[in-house]
């Protein structure tokens, strides 16, 4: 940290504070870009801008003391400032010490963002950065288009610094292995637009607001939304037992504007707490990259739809599912180029990533041509594990053996990688839509590839609760989970090990008694003359919930039942309704741990 | 009367680092992000700007480019022009120098050796 004392210290956290900003824009973007640099090479605008980077990151950490990161910066920069101006050429082996300078910058920023003093042993990757500025790294390339031009006879006094060091160092240490970069085809912003793309500038027309006053901003506003519901309530009573009164006219008017003023305030709040879901996909392109660099495959990622928005809260928790669920495709999905030939398939294998809006949901699909899942080998390892019968699962459809791979523990892979086979990868992409409120769905054709599609709400604090009744009990359901809601015909209801199943169309869901199971009664299950079933899904598993009465749709802010009452299994919280009545809201993920236990 | 100082550069955090260096010597401070934006700026002001701080690499409009177009201008041709840069290149200077720049500081530098630049030109 600098020593500098001109300023004081709220002044030097605040400018340390802009700079751990910028520079996290800053990496984000050089991440970005050198993976695409590996397809464009040729692209100067891109090079240019990777430049940009580098040399704003230099220039800003010189001022606040970071040496570190100012030495690694500056041999990056130095390259890139060659290979922009056509001196070098992009190779494998100099973008591989880009990247994993990159790597170490990230490690950097992230111990000044915490305060931590160590110095990061950083003599290894600027000798390598040196050696690669040099023109020396000449790969025993198996890709001869890719290979280093040498070095033209400009002399500037840089240059001549820089050999001295250079002498010590052996190139061979840093020659790599074969690597294939990945293509990344990005539907929305084609090379075109990269040209046009008007660089990033530095006081766009934002500010910065700390997260805790949106919250508190989005609190007052459920609380606003509970006011309106029971004014708006009110209001209606009033007319309707007083008509013709000439005030209740204007009050009726009035409150029909803030009803409307509420909503649209609503929309404004929760929009600016969302944010592109293209900050997540950012890290994906490098992943791919690695991952198929690493296991000698060639794979192509598609992105598409990065504009699309949701919550804050969201976007944080579907980052690491979404990493999951990419390595599982890129490393047991597509089959290596051979494999993909003899299979008489393109040799290069395409992963999408695709995001789009479907009314208040977010649907996130990622979709692999690679060998698909097995559905057989998943039955018998089903079978093995004891999860189920060999009748049971012979007779099951494909889309409910599927849904075993969403268990702990649970992996078919024949081989155990680095990077996944471990079988926690797909019970912790589970859990986490679970905490998410949203749904999994995993189809796959053997040979042809899988697509995994996530359905999540857009924004988590104020939900479209569905308002249903069960045993003179109000429940409201989050709406975003419901599938259906279906008319019971009891010729449709079979019983499964004494527990009532509902068979609708192909699938065959279990159903619950939603009072009963609240209050833990040991019957759970029964079927009294409850006329309706809503059908609802989490993560990967649906369970039909029996109730008497549907009472309509609002919506509801969830309120936690503070600590006395704590944690009580099935219940997310309670809302005031319009009515000014206290309801519960139905938490599915307890819900559906009451129900597995209910013997 | 408060004497105004235009800071240009790319980066939030040299713009922050400047302006709070200038501000505790009692300057008031306007800042533009690339050399596009500080002629809008510089063109909109009731007030006239007594001195210039740029950075040279920027986007849209670089350094050496708002240096041009101000000296081109009949009312900031004889504007104090401070260059800040990290281009160590000794030929990078002289084109500053060249195209109209009063002085350069390369970056990094302390807080008091820029308000020393900034008060040789605004000293009474």
């Amino acid at each position: 940290m600098s020593e500098d004392t001109d300023f004081e210290m709220e002044e030097m956290q605040e400018i340390i504070d802009d700079f751990l900003v910028e520079a996290d824009e800053l990496i984000s973007s050089l991440d970005n870009n050198l993976v695409e640099l590996e397809s464009q090479p040729e692209n100067l605008d891109l090079l240019n801008e990777i430049f940009r980077a580098a040399h704003t990151i230099k220039g800003t950490s010189s001022f606040l003391g970071f040496d570190q990161v100012t030495d690694l910066t500056h041999k990056m920069e130095d390259i890139l400032n060659k290979l922009r101006k056509s001196d070098l050429k992009v190779s494998t082996n100099i973008m591989d010490i880009l990247l994993e300078s990159l790597d170490l910058l990230k490690v950097l920023i992230e111990n000044v963002r915490e305060h931590k003093d160590e110095k990061l042993d950083l003599d290894d990757i600027i000798k390598r950065l040196v050696v690669a500025f040099e023109g020396k790294d000449q790969p025993a390339s198996p890709e001869p288009a890719l290979e280093v031009t040498n070095l033209p006879e400009n002399t500037t006094t840089e240059t001549k610094t820089v050999t001295k060091e250079v002498s010590e160092v052996q190139p061979a240490s840093i020659l790599s292995s074969a690597s294939t970069p990945v293509p990344v085809v990005d539907e929305e912003h084609t090379n075109d637009e990269i040209k046009s793309k008007p660089p990033k500038k530095a006081s766009e027309q934002t500010i910065r607001v700390d997260v805790d006053r949106l919250d508190t901003l989005m609190n007052m506003m459920g609380e606003l939304v509970l006011g309106r519901n029971s004014m708006v309530q009110t209001v209606g009573k009033l007319v309707s037992d007083n008509e013709g009164d000439y005030n209740l006219e204007q009050l009726t008017s009035s409150s029909n504007s803030i009803n409307f003023i509420t909503t649209e305030l609503q929309m404004a709040v929760m929009k600016m707490r969302m944010q592109p879901i293209g900050k997540v996909f950012k890290k994906v392109p490098r992943l791919v990259r690695d991952l198929s660099r690493d296991s000698g495959k060639d794979i192509a990622l598609v992105i598409k739809g990065e504009a699309t928005e949701l919550d804050k809260s969201v976007i944080e928790e579907i980052g690491d599912p979404l990493v999951h669920i990419i390595r599982n495709s890129c490393d047991h999905g597509i089959e290596s180029p051979e494999d993909r030939i003899a299979a008489g398939k393109p040799k290069q294998g395409t992963v999408q990533l695709i995001a789009e809006q479907e009314g208040s949901n977010i649907i996130i699909k990622i979709v692999d041509d690679g060998r698909g899942l097995d559905v057989e080998a998943i039955r018998n390892k089903a079978v093995e594990r004891n999860l189920t019968s060999r009748t049971e699962v012979d007779n099951m459809s494909d889309k409910e053996v599927f849904k075993y791979i969403f268990g702990a523990g649970f992996s078919t892979a024949k081989k155990v990688t680095d990077v996944s086979g471990r079988g926690v990868g797909m019970d912790v992409v589970r859990t986490n839509i679970e905490k998410l409120n949203g749904m999994i769905e995993l189809e796959s054709e053997l040979g042809q590839g899988t697509t995994i599609s996530i359905k999540l709400p857009l924004t988590l604090a104020i939900i479209q609760g569905l308002l249903v009744q069960s045993d003179e009990e109000v429940y409201i359901l989050p709406l975003s989970s419901v599938h259906e809601t279906v008319k019971s015909e009891h010729s449709e209801i079979y019983y499964v090990n004494k527990k009532p199943v509902l068979r609708l169309r192909e699938d065959v869901i279990p159903i619950i008694n939603l009072g009963e199971v609240l209050r833990e009664s040991s019957a759970g299950f029964t079927l009294t003359e409850k006329p309706y079933i809503v059908v609802v899904g989490l993560a990967e598993s649906k369970i039909g919930i029996i109730i008497d009465k549907f009472l309509g749709q609002e919506e509801v802010v969830i309120k936690s039942l503070g600590d006395y009452l704590g944690t009580t299994e099935g219940v997310a919280g309670a809302t005031i309704l319009g009515d000014g009545r206290i309801r519960l809201i139905v938490d599915l993920i307890g819900l559906f741990n009451i129900a597995k236990k209910i013997k | 009367m408060d004497r105004i100082i235009l800071v240009v550069d790319d980066s939030p955090t040299v713009i922050k680092f400047v302006s709070f260096s200038l501000k505790n010597k009692g300057y008031k401070v306007v800042t533009a992000c690339d050399g596009m934006d500080a002629v809008e700026k510089i063109s909109n002001m009731s007030e006239k700007v007594d001195l210039v701080i740029t950075d040279l690499n920027m986007p849209n409009l670089d350094g050496y480019g708002l240096i041009d177009t101000l000296r081109h201008n009949d009312e900031f041709c004889e504007t104090p022009i401070i260059i800040l840069t990290s281009e160590e290149e000794e030929e990078d200077k002289q084109k500053g120098i060249q195209v109209g720049a009063s002085s350069y500081l390369v970056k990094p530098f302390k807080p008091a050796l820029l308000v020393n630049e900034v008060e040789k030109y605004l000293k009474n």
